[in-house]
């Protein structure tokens, strides 16, 4: 897929996107990129670990670029960043290559990206973006994301992480009612939520079988009482409101 | 202005750099320069920069065009 869809000409990328990736165990999604190049400073950090499964790296040979001139718009955001030598040497050359796009999971160099005009991104969006482009599926990323407090040495704050979580499975269930991938008439269908009681036995059970047919939920489910959202099964059952 | 102490563990190259930083007196001692480095990294990673990047990473995501 992708034909008729911008592809970035160059991605450069410092080390961050890669461990992290390859921490997630996910760093395949980065060779759909036709050029990906990372400098060698980086590479060097990664030769054991991630090269071996990601061959069509480029390491960039630093001495080329260290004979040009350091742009002094990047001098000074380096003095006011302190950038890693990685993260400059990412930045130093994405300046140089028009419409380029840098993978970094660094606030800081993301800063001084925006104000050198460079698209940048991290490994959130790599993750995200691999939903768009059909290489994972929405509850592969959403598992993946699940798992970078555990898996990963990606700092994220829980709660921004479940916002996150949240809008993507909002915004990819959209996509695929876009896609008609989904009965969009059953997709957004209510839960119905059954206080469970050892009372109710099999004919809370046969009632919540027949909601889920007969009213077209997509699901019920049961949950212990008392609970303030309690409510009697029958009325649910008995609703007569698609 | 009150100070606490703390433990911290460092790289020994880092430490090398940083004790031979303050040796040629380009800072008053170790603390303060550890507190400049500190300060400065908090003013160039707000928290609230990298939150608003990571949601664009989550539109770029879900409704990029590269």
């Amino acid at each position: 897929m992708g034909k008729t869809e911008n592809e970035p000409p160059l991605v450069v990328c410092d080390a961050g996107p890669l461990i992290h990736l390859d921490e997630l165990g996910a760093l395949e999604l980065l060779p759909i990129f036709p050029q990906f190049w990372c400098p060698r400073q980086c590479g060097l950090k990664l030769r054991s670990t991630v090269r071996p499964r990601f061959p069509t790296l480029v390491y960039l040979c630093s001495a080329s670029h260290r004979k040009k001139k350091v742009p002094p718009e990047l001098d000074a955001l380096n003095a006011i960043f302190s950038l890693h030598i990685g993260e400059w040497e990412a930045l130093r050359v994405a300046l140089e290559y028009q419409s380029s796009l840098l993978l970094t999971d660094d606030t800081a160099a993301r800063m001084a990206a925006g104000s050198l005009r460079i698209a940048a991104h991290g490994t959130v969006g790599i993750l995200v973006r691999s939903i768009r482009r059909g290489q994972r599926t929405k509850a592969e990323v959403i598992s993946i994301l699940e798992s970078i407090p555990t898996r990963s040495t990606l700092h994220l704050k829980r709660s921004l992480l479940d916002r996150v979580i949240a809008e993507v499975l909002a915004s990819a269930s959209l996509l695929m009612r876009r896609r008609g991938t989904l009965n969009e008439k059953r997709a957004w269908r209510p839960v119905l939520l059954f206080p469970h009681r050892p009372s109710h036995g099999p004919r809370a059970s046969l009632l919540a079988h027949q909601a889920n047919g007969e009213q077209g939920c997509s699901r019920s489910l049961f949950f212990p009482s008392p609970s303030p959202l309690a409510f009697r099964f029958d009325e649910i059952a008995g609703s007569s409101e698609d | 202005m009150s100070k606490t102490l703390i433990h911290a563990e460092l790289p020994p190259e880092l430490t090398a750099r940083a004790e031979r930083y303050v040796k040629e007196r380009w800072a008053t001692d170790f603390n303060e320069l550890l507190a400049d480095a500190l300060r400065r990294f908090l003013e160039s990673h707000p928290g609230e920069v990298a939150e608003a990047q990571l949601l664009e990473d989550v539109q770029w995501g879900l409704h990029g065009e590269n």
